[in-house]
């Protein structure tokens, strides 16, 4: 058996070789038994059977490579059958190599698998990070004449995000005067769609009838918005989303006219927008008319809409809008003082992502390159002995044509594999993405793209054919050198005649091998520094208490009576509190208009504190409005002065920590009175608060500054935007069901939303630097297996080209383990090299990598360690199989190769 | 294979195909049966036996599974296919008419 192992041919599969030494066995053992009966003895019989039987190495090896043709075949036979039938005489030959190369890829199904895992990998990865940075940066939003849409701002400072919602007054005048193209308006609202057996909330626009029509956009069904339509007295109509009617109608044709309830309000479905349609962002899935020539007086009240305008082509873009600033300032005197301004439809990624997108990008074609190289060293590796195979065919009569095909055919099965298997993975990499990326971090993520998010068509036929041309190169190259006498020249100046590897090309395969390994140290080092810069925003104190708080948010649907009548929405809210409060398991109940993490205004502008300072400016202040209890609900302590009690009034104001200390340097904010020229009063402090910290944020600078101001029990009212209740549990929380019957109890017209905790909320603010760790360290495991693969394919490539001075040195005396230890050798040199050139890198990238993490850790011990034990694993890994092989070299067969 | 009484190019062939004729065998009871038919005359080296029963296989002639043999011992049996039993009858009729002109040709040599 074990002078077997040594003779086996090396395309014979282990079980064929083993069922063949069975059948051997098994004759030998018949005839000896046979000859014992005869009077022969035991070792007589068994010497006689097996001089009888011939040369056995010679049967195993004809037998196995006869049984292992059998094998291959079985699975081509039949398709060879019908495609013959179908085909003809004349597609024979080709059909004939078609079926060799399939032979050969069976026979052998490893370096096949792992060519094509590699290349799939190399082609999904790159095409769909190419779609995910094309559609976040380069392409256009997809509407007609893209250029010339703009969402128009009117703010009232310079550069200040103040003013994006604009007065109707002005849109109608806008419209009315010609100023653009076409103008038109959205407003988000709360659009609760009941139909179900839940009530689902869903993201819902109250849209200008022309704005869809003036993008572009034909819908998938049905019509869009007509002019009047949404006007106090008409019908009131809906546009559902593609989403919407496959996940809730189950895509009912006949889904048109029927009337379906939104926000309490029965609505007649006009029309279906198609999936791709995203607008005006990706979570919209319900669309409402709203007449801005004849709006409702309750939209006058509440914020101005969103603009979106479509600029004339003809006129200067400095003319329209100057035009444009003087008939707003005609129409409303809101417009004072106040610039018209333009900003692209999709504000984009902002400069620090593009920038590590682009990087990213470019880490992904790096990766690319290297795998293809990788898939074509490795299928190189059998140059030798495929040389062979083509150069005996080539004698025994075999056109070069018809080797050249046979190599073609083969090798271009792989590439085609490997495109179908890598779009697939693309795709799958895509929809993973657009689930699993956090959807509260909307400039980062792929919900900030008007684009439907596909994979692109271009990039995996580009990454396709550049994986093909490198494998069917690699494969087509050895039929080539054994067939042409010129290629047989040139191959002497690139190989000794010692038939070993040229020096040039040994030390261009290490240094790429390097360069691939300290590429992958870098990335782990990262993704180390990432993780532990996600850990510490987890472990982050959050100045609050978010365990065990419930929120929900409750509103009134607009056209309710009670909205106008403020006695009884005062009842109504108090009622409310009252009730939830008494709830079993609730210990405090408070009601607010935004909730931690999220404020749901935000103020802007200079604000003035202390005396004799300059007014500062800020960018966001969050604005909270709460009742008196919010404080002990969220457990934020008062730290100076106290919280807002039953006398206050509505003048009163708690300001955070930070902005205390920005605005009043000498610590004298309580009892001052704060002002700003954003605001229409000014407050009068009566405490300071802990700060509240976010997760969202990665430098704690970023942070945003907090405000409370007190809304009176009498002077709360419930409006169509709504209110957050939220409620302490003492023990366990009340049942979404539960609070839902106790508010529909109080007023069953209240719309209430989902019911959250606020820690999951929190949670949820770690989607982008968990996502950032994630994508780290999959890059970072990629680039270590793209390492590990090119270590194989190089060292494979070397061994099988040293494989007859192995045998020499084997004949010499060397033990199977020195053998080992060569190849072991040169795998470790090439990890060290690697390591020490990856670590200087990740030195440097860490101290770039401290702006973007959170108290970031530089590289610490653990770090190194995890790096260091995945690297050894990597290069073991790469090295095992070349090892054995070079362990494994039979000198006699190797001699007799020569 | 002892040269002496190599069989001729394709013979070996038939006579495998023939000894399937009446059922599976495992490549020893071929050869057994191969031995006693021709009274020992034709000596078939067991290799060569092998090798032309994995051909065989190859060619689609018979098909081999692993089964139990007499004496519950796993064997390989081949048995024939209707592919084996078509190229054993044209082998045959072609091998007869061979033997019959040599034998003409022959005739009248002591």
């Amino acid at each position: 058996m074990k002078a077997f192992r040594g003779r086996r041919p090396g395309d014979v599969p282990r079980e064929i070789a083993r069922a063949v030494e069975n059948e051997i066995q098994e004759h030998l053992r018949r005839r000896t038994e046979d000859l014992v009966a005869e009077g022969l003895s035991e070792a007589e019989a068994r010497r006689r059977a097996i001089s009888e039987f011939g040369d056995l190495d010679a049967a195993r090896c004809e037998l196995g490579a006869i049984d292992a043709r059998i094998a291959a075949r079985g699975a081509w036979s039949h398709v060879g059958k019908s495609v013959r039938r179908a085909g003809g005489a004349r597609f024979t030959a080709l059909l004939d190599d078609a079926l060799l190369a399939g032979r050969r890829l069976h026979t052998r199904p490893g370096s096949a698998l792992l060519v094509t895992v590699m290349l799939a990998m190399a082609i999904g990865l790159t095409a769909a990070m190419f779609t995910i940075s094309d559609v976040l940066i380069f392409r256009p939003v997809p509407f007609h004449d893209p250029d010339e849409l703009v969402v128009v701002e009117m703010p009232a400072v310079e550069g200040s995000s103040a003013g994006v919602n604009l007065p109707l007054t002005v849109v109608e005048a806008w419209r009315d005067s010609g100023s653009f193209e076409a103008v038109g308006g959205a407003f988000p609202v709360a659009g609760i769609l009941e139909g179900g057996a839940e009530p689902v909330r869903r993201g819902a626009w109250i849209v200008t009838p022309g704005l869809v029509a003036m993008l572009g956009v034909r819908p998938l069904l049905g019509r869009t918005f007509v002019e009047g339509e949404g006007r106090a007295g008409s019908e009131e109509t809906v546009v559902l989303s593609e989403r919407v009617w496959r996940a809730e109608f189950s895509s009912d044709p006949s889904i048109l006219g029927r009337v379906v309830e939104i926000s309490g309000q029965p609505m007649r479905v006009v029309g279906v927008m198609p999936a791709e349609f995203r607008f005006p962002n990706a979570f919209t899935d319900l669309w409402v008319p709203l007449d801005a020539a004849a709006p409702r007086d309750r939209h006058r009240e509440l914020l101005g809409p969103l603009v979106y305008a479509r600029l004339p082509a003809t006129i200067p873009r400095d003319d329209v809008l100057e035009r444009a600033r003087l008939v707003a300032l005609d129409a409303d005197d809101w417009a004072d003082g106040r610039r018209v301004t333009t900003r692209p439809l999709v504000r984009g990624l902002d400069e620090y992502s593009t920038r590590a997108m682009v990087a990213v990008s470019a880490g992904v074609v790096l990766v690319f390159l290297v795998l293809c190289f990788n898939s074509a060293n490795l299928l190189l590796g059998r140059l030798a002995s495929r040389r062979r195979e083509f150069a005996t065919a080539s004698a025994l009569g075999a056109s070069r044509g018809r080797l050249l095909r046979q190599a073609l055919l083969e090798h271009a099965a792989l590439g085609i594999g490997a495109s179908v298997l890598g779009t697939g993975l693309g795709a799958g990499l895509l929809a993973w993405a657009q689930v699993s990326l956090p959807a509260t971090v909307e400039r980062f993520t792929l919900n900030a793209t008007l684009n439907a998010v596909d994979l692109d068509g271009r990039a995996v036929l580009a990454t396709s054919l550049t994986g093909l041309v490198a494998t069917v190169f690699a494969g087509v190259l050895p039929a080539w050198l054994a067939t042409s006498p010129q290629a047989a020249m040139w191959l002497r100046t690139l190989v000794d005649r010692t038939d070993t590897e040229s020096r040039s090309a040994r030390l261009f395969a290490r240094a790429l091998l390097v360069a691939q390994i300290a590429f992958a140290v870098t990335l782990l080092v990262g993704a180390g520094v990432l993780l532990r810069s996600f850990v510490n925003l987890m472990q982050r104190d959050l100045g609050l208490d978010a365990e065990n708080v419930i929120v929900v948010d409750v509103s009134l649907p607009d056209h309710v009576e009670t909205f106008q009548d403020r006695s009884g929405n005062v009842a109504l809210v108090r009622n409310l509190v009252e009730e939830l409060g008494n709830l079993a398991g609730v210990s405090a109940a408070a009601l607010s208009v935004g909730s931690p993490p999220w404020a749901k205004f935000w103020w802007s502008g200079e604000f003035f504190g202390q005396d004799g300072l300059d007014a500062i400016s800020f960018d966001r202040i969050s604005d909270y409005r709460v009742t008196q209890t919010f404080f002990d609900v969220y457990g934020i302590p008062i730290i100076e002065g106290r919280a807002f009690r039953a006398g206050d009034g509505d003048e009163s104001v708690i300001l955070g920590e930070r902005l205390a200390r920005i605005l009043w340097t000498d610590g004298t904010a309580v009892g001052s009175r704060l002002r700003s020229e954003s605001m229409t009063q000014s407050y009068q402090v009566i405490g300071v608060a802990r700060e509240i910290r976010t997760r969202e944020s990665t430098n704690p600078a970023d942070d945003s500054l907090e405000m409370y101001r007190f809304y009176k029990p009498d002077g709360f009212t419930l409006s169509v935007f709504g209110a957050t209740i939220s409620l302490r549990c003492s023990a366990g929380c009340p049942s979404a069901a539960a609070l839902r019957q106790r508010i529909h109890a109080v007023n069953p017209r209240l719309l209430v939303g989902d019911v959250e905790r606020v820690s999951a909320a929190y949670a949820e603010l770690l989607g982008q630097p968990r996502a950032a760790a994630t994508l780290a360290t999959s890059f970072a495991v990629i680039a270590l297996l793209t390492f590990a693969s090119g270590l194989f394919s190089a060292l494979h490539y070397a061994v099988g080209r040293r494989l007859p001075e192995l045998g020499i040195r084997a004949a010499l005396g060397a033990s199977a383990a020195t053998l080992g230890r060569t190849v072991l050798r040169e795998g470790l040199s090439v990890a060290l090299a690697g390591l020490a050139c990856g670590g200087l890198a990740a030195w440097w990238l860490s101290s770039w990598l401290a702006a973007i993490t959170y108290e970031a850790p530089s590289p610490d011990a653990i770090t190194w360690i995890a790096v260091i034990g995945m690297v050894s694993a990597a290069t073991l890994a790469g090295v095992w199989a070349p090892a054995r092989r070079a362990m494994r070299a039979d000198p006699l067969r190797l001699l007799r190769d020569q | 294979m002892r040269d002496e009484s190599s069989l001729l190019q394709g013979t070996l062939d038939i006579l495998v195909l023939r000894a399937l004729v009446d059922g599976p065998q495992h490549g020893y009871a071929v050869a057994r049966w191969i031995h006693e038919v021709t009274d020992g005359e034709l000596t078939v080296g067991d290799r060569a036996l092998y090798v032309a029963l994995h051909r065989a296989d190859e060619r689609g002639w018979v098909s081999a599974s692993w089964g139990k043999s007499e004496n519950n011992r796993r064997a390989r049996f081949y048995e024939l296919t209707a592919a084996g039993r078509h190229a054993l009858a044209t082998r045959s009729r072609r091998w007869k008419s061979y033997a019959t002109a040599m034998a003409k040709a022959l005739e009248g040599l002591t």
